[in-house]
């Protein structure tokens, strides 16, 4: 795929396009590929660079500062909550873990009946999340695709009696290296970088790297393109660029498209612009084994339980359980303590398995653009999520329990809680969830540029047109009117093709 | 019980660096001088000073204590800080300068006790760690999380550290 870098441009430039998308993840490359094969002529612009598999070292520090935004030090405003997120030709589909599940049915139907999403029941979409499925070719994971430490869990699930199954992934060829999130050496990946962003520019798509837009431009009310800066290879602006189309697309993540919207002053109002964050943050337990787990080789992430996981309107309960290992950079940032007690913990690395309860959070949190024009991400924990936290936590410890752990971390910090049988679990609600006491991760931004047919209560359409700005489109995982309390690959790729084909119907193709 | 939430990152930059000028411009009359011994290997850094320097050493020195070449790392781990932050925004670079004189020269504002916190007894470094860690103040827990971020960033990108704790990579 030719990809034109904004490093070795010559600046300014300036092109000029029927669309242009600003982000090339999973949103971003399905609407470049579906526009430029309806004819459109597109533009997709990253901000970051673009990363051949030759690239990808498997080394977690290069890795890191490569692929992810901020080089890996994304937070929330408070530093609580790591919010991990790609930057990169590819996006955040070159370093996730290749789950592939639907918005759940449940989901869909508050969207229609809470938000006002119109044409997006289960019965529309399924049609095409399998045309996504196809692209993406996905497939079942196989049981002897499953590592040690997703067999731990497996185990302690099926020991309970608790609801669990394989899932599904779109990798082909996969060797089982396990550093999907470090970039995959193997090419195994069919994501944005492998199969959809090559389709858009066999279709005439031109995708160009190191290019930050900084403000969506508009005339009259409708836009007119964007203008922003070339980046050198350390990110630093080297000059101008602008492109002129009449239609934008804003795929930069729920966090960077809203961002985008506000540094360029588009009306706003509902007011929803850069609101209703929702994040699915998680916290992990770890378990101490007699055997050698070593959770790093493998693939990461095969198996889940979903005894805990409801969708329906007022559940109780919704927490996903799946296995979480990181490579040593994340592991000792999370494991608790320093000095030679945390040495000790790390010199455990190979007997511990890890499971993490990720929650389809109630909590709403917000991106705004602070003063200088620095991206601030709020996000404070909701209570009801704080117990669902903890009590995921809880479940996570049994599981291990039961899969045959000598004892169970949580990673309080500066001392964990250790749990050395089922009759200590009630420890961990009692100790509860609080920022920087235990260690956050999120990774799947969504919701901040919501979708629904109410102008006054949404930023754009069911179909991601923006209601009060002719010619602006949405189509990321800030569509999303609620957390979808899973992996959103799909249902970002999905609704971006949704978004793409009433845009050719509007545009002409 | 209740404990004080953590600050949003501009009010996290703006607390550390008054606190830290403050405890700066206190740190002379109390007899602490405004620079820190650095190891010689570490007198060419770009961007932190040599009291930045000096509190980040002594802070990656007993947060990886227990490696066998941890005071190796410990420097290491400056020189990698050094590197690191010019890759980041400067709000970032201010953010963990305000937090490492916080560190180095804020005793007597946090805790009244004298002294830099690289002058300390190993141990009584260690109360200050644990103090800010299990503090009710968030400011301080945020300020110890990022610091252990950056200590273990530095680290655990050493082979010796890697061979210690077992990880072999990926298999070939």
């Amino acid at each position: 795929m030719e990809v034109l870098q904004g490093r070795a441009a010559d600046p300014p430039l300036r092109l000029r396009a029927d669309a242009v998308v600003v982000g090339t993840g999973a949103g971003g490359s399905m609407v470049a590929r579906e526009l430029a094969r309806a004819g459109l002529s597109v533009v997709a612009l990253e901000e970051g660079p673009f990363s051949a598999t030759a690239d990808f070292t498997r080394e977690e520090g290069p890795m890191l500062e490569l692929l992810y935004q901020d080089r890996g030090a994304r937070a929330s405003s408070d530093l609580a909550i790591r919010i991990l997120q790609g930057r990169g030709v590819g996006g955040s589909t070159v370093h996730n873990t290749n789950l592939c599940k639907r918005t759940p049915p449940e989901i869909l139907e508050q969207w229609e009946r809470r938000h006002g999403v119109l044409g997006a029941s289960a019965a529309d979409m399924a049609p095409l999340f399998e045309a996504t499925e196809r692209d993406l070719g996905v497939t079942a994971i196989a049981p002897a695709q499953v590592n040690r430490n997703n067999a731990v869990l497996q185990r302690g699930v099926e020991a309970l009696g608790y609801r669990g199954g394989l899932m599904a992934h779109n990798r082909h060829g996969c060797v089982g290296s396990g550093y999907c999130e470090l970039g995959c050496p193997f090419d195994a990946k069919q994501n944005a970088l492998k199969v959809l962003l090559p389709e858009a520019a066999a279709a005439g798509a031109r995708v160009v790297s190191d290019a930050r837009v900084l403000r969506v431009v508009t005339r009259r009310g409708r836009a007119t393109g964007v203008r922003g800066a070339l980046l050198d290879a350390g990110g630093r602006p080297r000059g101008t660029f602008a492109v002129d189309a009449p239609a934008v697309v804003l795929a930069g993540s729920a966090v960077g498209s809203a961002a985008l919207h506000q540094r360029s002053g588009l009306p706003d109002p509902s007011g929803q612009v850069g609101r209703n964050l929702a994040i699915h943050p998680g916290a992990v337990v770890a378990g101490v084994f007699d055997e050698e787990v070593v959770g790093w080789q493998g693939i990461p992430q095969t198996y889940e339980c979903t005894e805990f996981l409801d969708f329906s309107a007022g559940a109780r309960r919704c927490v996903w359980l799946i296995s979480a290992f990181a490579h040593p950079i994340g592991t000792a940032a999370l494991v608790p303590g320093f000095g030679a007690a945390h040495t000790e913990l790390m010199r455990r690395y190979r007997h511990v398995a890890v499971v993490t309860a990720m929650i389809h959070d109630r909590s709403v949190g917000r991106v705004r653009v602070a003063g200088g024009g620095r991206l601030r991400v709020d996000y404070r924990l909701h209570d009801h999520d704080r117990e669902q936290l903890a009590f995921g936590l809880t479940e996570a410890a049994r599981i291990l329990l039961a899969a045959g752990a000598r004892r169970v971390a949580v990673p309080y910090e500066p001392d964990p809680l250790w749990i050395d049988g089922p009759e200590q679990l009630e420890a961990i609600a009692a100790r509860g969830v609080t920022e920087h006491r235990l260690g956050l991760v999120a990774v799947h931004p969504m919701g901040t540029l919501r979708m629904g047919a109410d102008r006054r209560r949404a930023v754009v359409d069911s179909w991601g047109a923006h209601h009060a700005v002719e010619g602006v489109y949405v189509a990321d995982g800030s569509l999303f009117p609620t957390s979808i309390g899973g992996p959103p690959q799909v249902s970002i790729y999905t609704f971006a093709r949704r978004v793409a084909g009433r845009m050719v119907e509007t545009l002409g193709g | 019980m209740s404990e004080a939430p953590g600050l949003s990152r501009r009010a996290f930059l703006r607390r550390t660096l008054l606190l830290g000028g403050v405890a700066a411009a206190a740190a002379t009359p109390l007899g602490l001088a405004l620079t820190s011994e650095v190891p010689a290997e570490l007198a060419d850094l770009e961007r932190l000073t040599d009291l930045e320097a000096g509190a980040l050493l002594a802070a990656a020195r007993r947060m990886i204590d227990g490696h066998e070449d941890a005071d190796a790392a410990a420097s290491d781990v400056v020189r990698f800080a050094d590197g690191y932050l010019g890759r980041q925004p400067a709000w970032m670079r201010r953010e963990v300068a305000g937090l490492l004189v916080l560190l180095e020269v804020g005793g007597p504002l946090l805790s009244g006790r004298l002294g830099r916190f690289s002058g300390l007894s190993p141990e009584a470094q260690d109360a200050v760690l644990r103090g800010w860690a299990a503090s009710r103040l968030g400011l301080l827990r945020q300020a110890y999380t990022g610091l252990k971020g950056l200590v273990m960033l530095g680290a655990y990108r050493r082979p010796a550290f890697l061979r210690a704790i077992g990880y072999d990579g990926p298999p070939h």
